[in-house]
């Protein structure tokens, strides 16, 4: 057998080698799950006969993996700024009730207290709060952040829910300061 | 090009490329890993990839990188720690005696006379396929070529025409 014949003969059984002893099929089960443990990822992400509407490929494990370190520390920081964001609309709030035109008594108690005699109109008028755009906006986002965290959802889109709320959380405390 | 797409390609591609990375390493394990991130490369870009005239060769080009990267730190680690603990271990894919004799000889070679060696031995690439997969001319992959077959004819005992060397 020549060169040529035996280099040829020698791939030709590692190819075989290859077919026959290598498990492509866990393989490309790793491989979705590496890459994509988001199961709302779009039309990547799962089988094409994935009943339409169910949020996990049958292929991942029915429960989300536990958060990592840096997963933990992420959703603690950012629960703190939802917290913060409350904060400053209820002060934002109160605030806007205090410094009202005749609005001495606080809404939570206005339910409960004697009040002089006052049209309806002006009633809704001093009771009903103005809350900034920019923090209605903010708890939008906050929801959607919050929402995505839940999932485990940690993809670009995240990215831009957390960045487009950190300036809307920014723009709402402006507002919201006297 | 979607998911199934992928499937089928993966399915069908990804023992071959194992082989050739299998066959210019020795460690299965190690070219299972290689070959793995290749196609995670290509999974996360299947977009693009799938839509390429030639995802075969792409992947492939691929995978001959990562074993470039992998090759260059492991022998840096090798060389930072002497008696390294990094061993290949006997987890090749299972071959008769001489063809394993032949894939160790071409693991001597200079890699890019390796890499032409595998690719037309192993794919059955024609010189033009695997300068289009290396993105090399076709006078290099020729010279290559030559020069790997000189090489494995004085390793292997054989000469071109069948004689001993």
């Amino acid at each position: 057998m020549n060169l040529d014949d035996r280099l040829r003969a020698a791939g030709s059984a590692l190819r075989e080698g290859s077919v026959t002893q290598v498990d492509a099929a866990t393989g490309l089960r790793a491989i979705i799950l590496c890459a994509d443990p988001d199961p709302d990822a779009g039309d990547q992400a799962g089988p094409l006969d994935e009943p339409a509407g169910h949020p996990a490929p049958s292929l991942l494990p029915p429960a989300p993996p536990p958060l990592r370190r840096p997963q933990r520390l992420a959703l603690a920081v950012n629960l703190l700024l939802v917290m913060a964001l409350g904060t400053v609309l209820v002060v934002a709030v109160q605030r806007g009730q205090v410094t009202g035109p005749s609005a001495t008594v606080p809404t939570a108690r206005a339910a409960t207290t004697i009040v002089p005699p006052r049209t309806v109109a002006q009633d809704e008028a001093r009771t009903v709060p103005s809350v900034p755009e920019a923090c209605v906006e903010t708890t939008k986002l906050a929801d959607e952040v919050i929402s995505r965290l839940n999932r485990n959802i940690r993809d670009e889109r995240l990215f831009l829910a957390l960045r487009d709320y950190t300036i809307a959380s920014q723009a709402c405390r402006r507002e919201a300061s006297p | 090009m979607g998911q199934e797409a992928f499937d089928e390609f993966y399915l069908r591609e990804y023992p071959r490329v194992v082989g050739l990375l299998q066959g210019l390493l020795r460690s299965r394990l190690v070219a299972e890993e290689l070959a793995q991130e290749t196609f995670l490369v290509a999974y996360r870009d299947w977009g693009r990839v799938g839509g390429l005239d030639n995802p075969r060769a792409w992947v492939r080009r691929v995978a001959l990188n990562q074993r470039g990267s992998f090759l260059r730190a492991y022998l840096r680690q090798q060389a930072r720690e002497r008696d390294s603990a990094v061993q290949y271990q006997d987890d090749t894919i299972k071959l008769a005696d001489d063809h394993a004799e032949v894939w160790e000889a071409i693991r001597t070679l200079p890699p890019s006379q390796a890499q032409v060696i595998a690719l037309h031995y192993y794919e059955d690439y024609s010189i033009a396929q695997i300068a289009a997969a290396l993105g090399r001319a076709p006078g290099t992959i020729k010279a290559q070529l030559h020069h790997g077959r000189r090489k494995l004819a004085r390793l292997l005992g054989t000469g071109p025409d069948g004689r001993p060397a």
